[in-house]
């Protein structure tokens, strides 16, 4: 009993700060620190020994199980029937999954923020050729990393000028240009592409050129003269294009989907099950 | 080489100089064309006129300085729709940039109408991409604590303009301006489970695919590019920059056809006299 007790009371006192999960909001920051690295302490440390005790022989198989149990809570919630509210026993599970997601999505940001590191400082250590462009990196990352930070910080008209100067006279002008030269590729794509080489590339261009035209206010000019009511109206370019857009070609969408999201469900399946076969599936553990 | 080879090989920096004065001309001296009203924009017209007042409307921001042109007109008249209405909303951003735009839009409309921040209208700030699917998980259920604060730290329970607004249910309507394609998701863990109405602002490129939403009734509207919101600036009365932006948006698709119908006369002519030879 007194073993029980004391262990109960260790559980109480301990176990809170080294599983984030158990905290209450208002906990100290540290029990929360503690907390995570307490969870990667306990779950990763649990997995690996798991891992590391079972024979090689059965290691797929007990990934395959785990990966197994970790998407049968979706599936279950999903099918099993909701209460008026909406949910049923297994969605705050779901959602609990979903914050841990997050979670692993952070780390995914860390993970790309290092290797981005390590790849140009080896090149700007070793000057290989381009590295300034490495050294430039470098240098746009800790200057938007530092403005960033010292506008929240502090915020005040010296350090929000800077980041608006970085944030809306750089960082946004330079995406606008590279989206923007698309257009001109476009422009040369297009024309090198559209041949009239066969019956269907004809159509095709024909379809083309009716959506490009009643898209744009040009096509509604152009046929302004036909009246906007009556069966003739359906000859205008707008309508014409709107037709295209409503009727063929979603029924050639919908067709598409159709197949897509059937090969994707399967596809689901097929590594939900650990039946997916390829290099990484087929690596030795 | 002939005059209907080089039609077929037209050196592409004489058509990108072509397509930069195609542009640059309707956006310096004006263009003025008419611009026509399609049964999708109406939709998106008419959502924003049904939704109850008591409700708030939801304006989604997905999008970033790339397709800034398109996305930021469609966001603007949906704002000021909604603040000539009177009706309040709320706007989620995805994206970093398209949060920072949309609330120097919202700012500059909201101070042209006389509305307040915080009592008309509200901005949610930037939420991750990776947070999307988990925060449609849980905040339909509690929309003041999952979204938490505003885009300045402020906590939505203290502003008046999220009064009576609990869960999803509460939602009117959603606005989904993107350039990414996230629909299905709303369309999925919203409109689904609680037929909250949705309205859909795509870039022109993706205008195709959202014609089977707005077939299936899954979207009341949709909002094609550029040109949609032109659309929807004319229903309101008021001339934007995609107004004036679609005379360059009709003089560079002009360009391309004309390129293109100058390519195939070229290819044509000298496909029948080489056959002619032969």
């Amino acid at each position: 009993m007194y073993i029980l007790a004391t262990l109960k009371t260790f559980l109480l006192k301990w176990f809170p700060i080294f599983t984030h999960g158990m905290l209450k909001p208002g906990a100290p920051w540290y029990a929360w620190l503690g907390g995570i690295i307490g969870d990667f302490l306990i779950i990763g440390g649990i997995l690996f020994l798991i891992l590391r005790m079972v024979p090689a022989r059965y290691r797929k198989s007990l990934i395959a199980l785990l990966t197994f149990l970790g998407g049968v809570p979706y599936a279950l919630e999903f099918f099993w029937p909701a209460s008026k509210g909406g949910d049923n026993f297994l969605s705050l599970f779901v959602r609990q999954i979903g914050d841990g997601t997050n979670v692993l999505y952070s780390f995914a940001l860390g993970l790309g923020i290092f290797s981005l590191m390590r790849f140009h400082a080896n090149n700007l250590i070793r000057k290989r050729p381009g590295w300034h462009n490495n050294l430039a990196f470098f240098v746009a990352f800790f200057t938007m990393m530092l403005a960033g930070f010292a506008n929240s910080v502090h915020h005040n008209a010296v350090n929000s000028n800077v980041f608006d100067m970085l944030f809306g006279g750089i960082v946004s002008a330079l995406g606008s240009t590279m989206f923007s030269t698309i257009g001109f590729f476009i422009v040369s794509a297009a024309y090198r592409a559209f041949r009239i080489r066969s019956g269907e590339a004809t159509l095709m261009l024909a379809a083309a050129f009716v959506v490009m035209l009643g898209q744009v206010p040009v096509g509604a000019w152009m046929t302004s003269g036909i009246p906007e009511n009556g069966v003739w109206a359906n000859l205008r370019l707008e309508n014409l294009s709107y037709w295209i857009l409503n009727q063929p070609n979603m029924a050639a969408q919908r067709g598409m989907y159709f197949g897509i999201e059937i090969g994707a469900l399967a596809m689901a399946l097929r590594t939900w099950l650990s039946l997916e076969r390829g290099s990484f599936f087929e690596k030795e553990l | 080489m002939t005059i209907f080879e080089k039609l077929q090989h037209i050196d592409r920096r004489i058509m990108y100089l072509l397509l930069l004065l195609v542009i640059a001309w309707p956006l310096i001296w004006g263009m003025d064309m008419p611009i026509m009203v399609s049964p999708a924009v109406k939709g998106v017209y008419n959502a924003v006129e049904k939704m109850p007042k008591d409700k708030m409307a939801i304006i989604i921001v997905y999008w970033g300085s790339g397709t800034i042109a398109e996305n930021r007109p469609q966001v603007e008249a949906l704002m000021r729709h909604f603040m000539m209405r009177n009706k309040r909303f709320a706007v989620l951003a995805f994206d970093p940039q398209g949060s920072k735009f949309s609330y120097d839009s919202a700012k500059i409309i909201s101070s042209e109408l006389h509305k307040t921040y915080g009592k008309d209208w509200v901005h949610w700030g930037f939420r991750p991409p990776a947070n999307l699917i988990p925060l449609l998980q849980s905040f339909p259920h509690d929309v003041i604590k999952n979204i938490g604060t505003d885009i300045n730290g402020t906590p939505l329970g203290k502003l008046p303009v999220m009064n009576g607004i609990k869960t999803i249910k509460d939602i009117g309507l959603l606005a989904d301006t993107t350039s990414v394609g996230e629909l299905d998701y709303w369309i999925a863990y919203v409109h689904g489970p609680y037929r909250t109405p949705i309205v859909y602002g795509p870039t022109a490129v993706m205008t195709a695919d959202a014609f089977n939403s707005l077939d299936a009734g899954q979207i009341n509207g949709l909002l094609p590019g550029m040109q949609g919101a032109a659309a929807y600036e004319k229903m309101l009365g008021r001339k934007g920059f995609a107004t004036k932006a679609t005379g360059a948006l009709s003089s560079s698709h002009l360009l391309i056809i004309a390129l293109i119908i100058l390519g195939n006369i070229g290819y044509i002519i000298t496909r029948r006299r080489q056959e002619q030879q032969a």
